[in-house]
């Protein structure tokens, strides 16, 4: 057997210990032409296992392994629109607190719709009926019976190992992950249903003695190995588009937008500055034309219109058309900023522009951008790990430990001497450290796709109510989505408040956005007066 | 007839407890609190901690800064348990009339004793030298007519001696503070009273005592006529002996374990064992209490009725699986575990007409209980 069809990395959630990259290694070592990644509920490795496949040469395939109340399967990725059947249908029962099995036929089994499954679960298997269909064999979890049953049913067999760490050593650490999971103790873990201590990575020869009265679901498993591959799945910069419109109409948009807002922006300045300026919009429109990014520029130029008090922040802040378009208020030409460092025509990965609002607004914007692009609009996510001292928490817990003892002790980690109990609950820790515990949300990365988002990559839905994507921001960029960082900034609403105020009292009257901080009328104005609270201007 | 009641009162119980396992704790300020816990309390406090400013329920943080050379003892309170039950059982070889007052605390009533064992003060010395002897423990004897003076008799920052005999109530209580009333101390936890004292400066028992009935009624209405009775060392509470029912206890203390499987062969052993102790007894159970205690000294404790009377261990499994899942819900460490059977009754002694075909596999396996105590495993146990 030369492919491995059922492998967790530690991007299950809670779910496998080894990376994408450890198993892509060893499916190296083992002589495996393919590896496909099949995480519980969700695509939440895909782009780091495709980037890393590279490395390896071994072919990544994708993949899902669907665990419902009713319903078990596991998805294998054909094409295109299989990948998109699958974000669809994961985001659908993720935010479907009553979602069934028919649900789920009604996304899945279409003819040719991309997806290849195989399962154990009997009633699936049965209902199925037009998409292509396995009975996996996985190593103790079927009997002769069930082989027959299938055989019966004209379903074909698949040889394949569940995967949920490497080594055979591994077994007990992963069984204190199930306990972590199931919020219980060691002996009270349940591993019959998913689990048992076959799910190790054998060798291919392991497995063809293993399989070898099932000839038919090694063939079978090494065929299906070959038909599948995501050739398709690269980092092209997926554009989000602009109220519809071709980027060609997108780029003279954007020009006009910047040449009307020149007089604005450089109303007084002399001639010299004027003809410098022109040089520079040319420029950096001709880089972005290039790069295809007009129609990132005007979505996030909406987005800044949606609040008088913005402010971008970072590189952005070097290019003029940031400014023209008044995302950024910085003069990039008089503090001689380098476009550059924002974009050029060399630099790989795409341009990332964060903009600031007051932090009791910037909840109304999310708001409005996501009524704005309706399904096409969600946040990036923060995979949280388990790490150090949630490693060695969660460990200690399984272990018995009372709270007090385990905060007492994690606080004086190192300057105390430790019991074998807790060198025991370390070594654990150790070993179980790195395995994704949940998602979170970004601070402020919003990714905007040019059709819904969810035939992208699988969305949930976060506990605050927002839509969140299934990857984090380097996930993100290697899969070619591109995010506009949207963030809360207190000093904003300080600045808003007294502008506001000094509007009221009627003894200034402010405009944010043609403020000139280096005009001395303006500083006399703000500093010499005894208002308070103008003292963050 | 003119009462004698004996208070026994080992001041700071749970310290000296531990100074008797580890006698380096003596003479030094010593606490009884949960260690490798920064919000900790402490438990209990030695004289000489208290001598430093430290009292119980105080933060373990805040006693550490007030004495830096504090030694601080991990709890064990099913041993203070234990020790208090024993300190029962002492008393009621001398009195049936004693009752609990908490631990290493007995009030024990010997009115109308005089012929049998003397003058009140030598009753007292023999009390003190039985526990002394029994336990090692040192106690504080307060000998008195009723029960609110006997107590008083015993505080080691006004009685300097050991055991204190007072014949009269008269004026004995006028120094006390005024919490050393009861009722007192009841008045004091309701919000709109507690600063009625300071207010009032009515600080000691005789700073009640100066009031009269009328001026007490008009601060303390409903209770002035049990403090103007109480501050005159008058109180007729009588000791109330233990109501107890026969039951069997059997407990085992573990070594800290979070395994279901330990757990219930634990407690399936603590079964057999007090099954067997019942049978012998030839009595039948209707009921049981199933006790747990965590390591972070969580209690949590399940009365089980059974359905009619039960005789053997092996009849109540089903029900010792249900008590034990309904208990031990958390992840934490058990140190503890206790099995009580109760509402015991005595078996009938009318034959039957047919002999139970598994009464002597059962017999033969109580004498091998008998013989090789807790060596048979059953079941689960064989895991």
């Amino acid at each position: 057997m030369k492919a491995y069809l059922n492998a967790h990395s530690n991007f299950s959630p809670m779910g496998g210990l080894d990376t994408p990259e450890r198993l892509l290694e060893k499916a190296q070592t083992y002589g495996a032409k393919a590896l496909a990644l099949t995480d519980t509920n969700g695509l939440y490795g895909i782009p780091e296992f495709i980037a890393q496949a590279k490395r390896f040469k071994v072919k990544p395939i994708i993949g899902a392994e669907i665990r419902h109340q009713h319903f078990h399967f596991t998805a294998l990725v054909k094409n295109k629109s299989g990948y998109q059947s699958l974000c669809l249908f994961l985001t659908q029962m993720k935010q479907s607190p009553n979602f069934s099995l028919q649900d789920a036929l009604a996304i899945l089994d279409v003819p040719d719709g991309g997806l290849i499954f195989f399962s154990r679960h009997k009633i699936f298997l049965e209902a199925i009926k037009n998409a292509p269909i396995y009975f996996e064999m996985s190593r103790g979890f079927f009997s002769h019976k069930d082989v027959q049953w299938a055989r019966q049913q004209n379903i074909p067999l698949l040889a394949n190992n569940k995967i949920h760490y490497i080594e055979k050593e591994k077994a007990p650490y992963y069984k204190i992950l199930r306990a972590i999971d199931g919020n219980t103790t060691l002996s009270q873990v349940d591993m019959s249903a998913y689990h048992n201590e076959h799910c190790r990575m054998f060798s291919p020869g392991e497995l063809e003695n293993y399989f070898a009265p099932y000839p038919d679901a090694i063939k079978n498993s090494e065929q299906l190995a070959e038909q599948l591959s995501p050739d398709w799945f690269n980092n092209t910069p997926i554009m989000p588009g602009h109220n519809g419109l071709p980027e060609s109409r997108c780029v003279e948009i954007l020009r006009e937008k910047c040449e009307k807002n020149i007089p604005l922006r450089y109303g007084s300045a002399d001639k010299e500055t004027l003809e410098k300026t022109r040089e520079r919009l040319d420029y950096e429109l001709e880089v972005i034309a290039h790069k295809n990014f007009s129609s990132y520029f005007l979505n996030v130029e909406e987005m800044a219109a949606l609040c008088e008090y913005t402010c971008g922040r970072g590189s952005s802040a070097a290019s003029l058309v940031n400014y023209l378009l008044r995302i950024t208020h910085v003069d990039p030409i008089a503090e001689n900023l380098l476009f550059d460092r924002f974009m050029n025509v060399d630099r790989s990965d795409p341009p990332d522009i964060d903009v600031d609002f007051p932090w009791d607004q910037r909840d109304d914007v999310l708001d409005a951008i996501f009524e704005k692009y309706q399904g096409r609009a969600a946040m990036v996510a923060n995979h949280n790990f388990l790490r150090d001292r949630s490693a060695l928490r969660e460990v200690a817990k399984v272990f018995g430990i009372k709270e007090d003892e385990i905060s007492h002790t994690l606080d004086r980690l190192g300057r105390i001497e430790l019991s074998q109990t807790w060198l025991k609950i370390l070594h654990c820790a150790s070993m179980v450290e790195g395995v994704l515990r949940h998602l979170s949300v970004h601070c402020g990365g919003v990714i905007v796709t040019p059709e819904r988002i969810d035939s992208y990559v699988p969305v949930e839905i976060s506990a605050k109510g927002l839509p969140v994507i299934q990857w984090e921001k380097d996930q993100t960029e290697m899969a070619g989505l591109i995010k506009t960082d949207i963030l809360g900034n207190r000093g904003l609403a300080v600045i808003r408040d007294v502008i506001n105020s000094l509007r009221m009292e009627g003894r200034a009257n402010l405009c944010y956005q043609n403020m000139d901080a280096q005009n001395d009328q303006n500083q006399r104005d703000l500093y010499k007066r005894k208002h308070r609270g103008s003292y963050p201007l | 007839m003119k009462r004698t009641i004996d208070f026994l009162n080992i001041a700071s119980f749970m310290v000296e407890v531990e100074r008797v396992k580890d006698p380096s704790l003596k003479t030094r300020p010593a606490v009884v609190a949960p260690l490798n816990s920064d919000s900790a309390k402490v438990w209990d406090a030695s004289f000489e901690a208290k001598e430093c400013g430290i009292r119980k329920g105080m933060e373990l943080a805040i006693a550490r800064r007030l004495e830096r050379n504090l030694r601080i003892v991990e709890p064990n309170p099913d041993l203070y348990n234990s020790i208090h039950k024993k300190l029962l059982h002492q008393a009621s070889r001398l009195t049936p009339l004693f009752e609990s007052a908490g631990g290493g605390k007995i009030y024990l009533d010997f009115t109308g004793f005089d012929k049998l064992y003397g003058r009140p003060e030598d009753f007292a010395l023999k009390v003190k030298k039985s526990i002394s002897e029994n336990f090692s423990l040192s106690p504080r004897m307060g000998v008195a007519p009723n029960k609110l003076v006997a107590k008083a008799a015993t505080n080691p920052y006004l009685v300097h001696q050991d055991i204190f005999w007072v014949p009269r109530p008269g004026n004995f209580l006028d120094p006390f503070p005024n919490h050393a009333l009861p009722v007192i101390k009841e008045l004091k936890q309701s919000p709109h009273l507690a600063d009625v004292f300071d207010d009032l400066n009515l600080l000691t028992v005789q700073d009640l005592k100066s009031l009269d009935l009328l001026s007490l009624e008009a601060i303390f209405p409903g209770k002035h006529e049990l403090i103007f009775q109480m501050a005159r060392g008058i109180d007729h509470r009588p000791v109330i002996p233990l109501k107890r029912e026969p039951s069997i206890v059997v407990e085992a203390h573990l070594d800290e374990t979070n395994s279901l499987n330990k757990l219930w062969h634990t407690l399936l052993g603590l079964a057999d064992q007090a099954f067997a102790q019942m049978r012998a007894k030839s009595y039948l159970t209707g009921k049981m209490r199933i006790a747990l205690r965590y390591c972070d000294y969580k209690y949590l404790e399940r009365v089980a009725p059974l359905r009619g009377r039960k005789e053997y261990a092996h009849e109540v499994t089903a029900e010792l699986e249900r008590s034990l899942g309904y208990l031990f819900t958390r992840r934490t460490s058990v140190r503890y575990l206790m099995l009580e059977l109760m509402d015991l009754r005595k078996k009938e002694t009318q034959l039957s007409l047919f002999d139970d075909p598994n009464k002597p596999l059962l017999d033969a396996l109580d004498k091998i209980n008998k013989k090789f105590p807790r060596k048979l495993k059953f079941g689960r146990e064989l895991i």
